[in-house]
């Protein structure tokens, strides 16, 4: 008898073993994930293009937790590119991190990002690369970023957004994917 | 060849030696004409509390030591009719060149000649020249000023590149070279060439990273 319940617990064991190592990984993943911005542009700057060149970090503000924020960003002026582009996702509630969910387009007046507080936001900008002085640049108007999935080693997620430059009379419209290893 | 040329030759030789520029900089001195119309100069930027030299906001380097910031931009402006227009001409010679008051950078800061503190230009909270906005690489500077003495108004800067979101310090040099140049090629100011002012610092806790121990000098147009 105790052979026969040893027996059944081993193959339940084996079973269940099994079972465990096909469970769905639920995370989300992009197929063939490329670290950094895989975007494509159409208006004034056209074309699709992988900036794996782009540094990350996150803003220091002793009003908001270490992760509580992400910025993607280049080098000005990035040479063999047609653009710099910089973009920033904010989670600006106390205590709080980034988190998966949409990142509604936030104003940028004066270089200032109008946060608002208690609310998840995000920007992007371009600047065309070889203008003479003053430069255009383009800053987001409309649009939204989301955030698939976010741990203390990845973030990876979507932007579809629009960007205009100071008259609005150009925009440039992005979509496309972010990607990165935060370790 | 007598004794005393060649003890000549030799001490001309130690002389030359004696004057190279430190760190190969290859920028000419100012002339003499120029530096007689400038102050004593502090040769680092001045905290928000007046008391001791701007650290970077107290930010350790990756090597645990602080940078400090040095005065790497003179600036001298004969043609200004007051104080007030030698700000309006600073601000559009910045501007013209690419280096418009912009926000994102911390201030209060302060410059000294001949023993007086002088305020921030761009005066505007958070507002320093700068060529791009503080989410990208940048490179921008803090103006002090103007000491005016027989109707010549003379400004000191820090010029620093910094990383972009994160503010990290880059370079002095990269900034400095990059605004002299830029304000020569747009026709703002005619670069007159560097100023030493011996505030270079490498030691065990401080250091003033990449800066070789010049000011860039530029008249105004």
């Amino acid at each position: 008898m105790k052979k026969w319940i040893i027996s059944i617990v081993a193959i339940a064991t084996v079973f269940s073993y099994k079972w465990l190592l096909n469970v769905e990984d639920t995370t989300a993943q992009l197929p063939n994930p490329q670290t950094g911005l895989t975007i494509s542009l159409s208006g004034h700057l056209n074309g699709s293009f992988v900036r794996g060149d782009v540094a990350w970090s996150r803003i220091e503000n002793p009003l908001l937790t270490a992760d509580a924020t992400i910025g993607f960003f280049t080098d000005p002026p990035s040479t063999g590119s047609l653009f710099d582009i910089a973009m920033v996702l904010g989670n600006i509630v106390p205590e709080a991190a980034l988190e998966k969910g949409t990142y509604p387009v936030i104003p940028v007046i004066n270089d200032a990002p109008a946060l608002i507080p208690g609310t998840k936001g995000g920007f992007m900008t371009i600047v065309p690369t070889g203008q003479a002085v003053p430069r255009e640049e383009f800053y987001t108007r409309s649009g939204s970023f989301t955030i698939d999935s976010v741990s203390t080693s990845l973030i990876f997620g979507t932007i579809d957004v629009v960007l205009a430059n100071a008259d609005s009379s150009k925009t440039i419209l992005v979509t496309g994917e972010f990607y990165q290893p935060l370790n | 060849m007598s004794l005393k040329l060649s003890i000549l030759c030799i001490l001309a030789m130690f002389l030359s030696i004696a004057c190279k520029k430190e760190d190969g900089n290859t920028c000419k001195e100012i002339p003499s004409s120029l530096k007689s119309v400038l102050p004593e100069i502090e040769s680092f930027m001045i905290d928000t509390n007046k008391t001791s030299p701007a650290t970077w906001l107290g930010r350790p380097q990756a090597d645990g030591r602080l940078i400090q910031e040095p005065i790497n931009l003179i600036i001298i402006d004969e043609k200004a009719t007051s104080e007030e227009d030698a700000i309006l001409r600073l601000t559009a010679a910045f501007t013209k060149a690419g280096f418009g008051p912009r926000y994102g950078h911390s201030s209060g800061y302060w410059g000294k000649m001949n023993g007086d503190f002088y305020a921030q230009q761009p005066s505007v909270r958070d507002f320093a020249f700068s060529d791009y906005m503080w989410v990208f690489t940048n490179n921008h500077a803090r103006i002090f000023g103007p000491y005016i003495h027989d109707d010549i108004y003379v400004w000191i800067g820090s010029s620093s590149r910094e990383r972009g979101v994160a503010h990290d310090y880059v370079s002095f040099r990269i900034s400095r070279d990059a605004m002299v140049k830029e304000m020569a090629n747009y026709g703002s100011a005619e670069n007159a060439g560097c100023h030493f002012l011996n505030n270079k610092i490498d030691n065990e806790s401080v250091s003033t990273g990449d800066h070789d121990g010049y000011a860039g000098v530029l008249v105004l147009k």
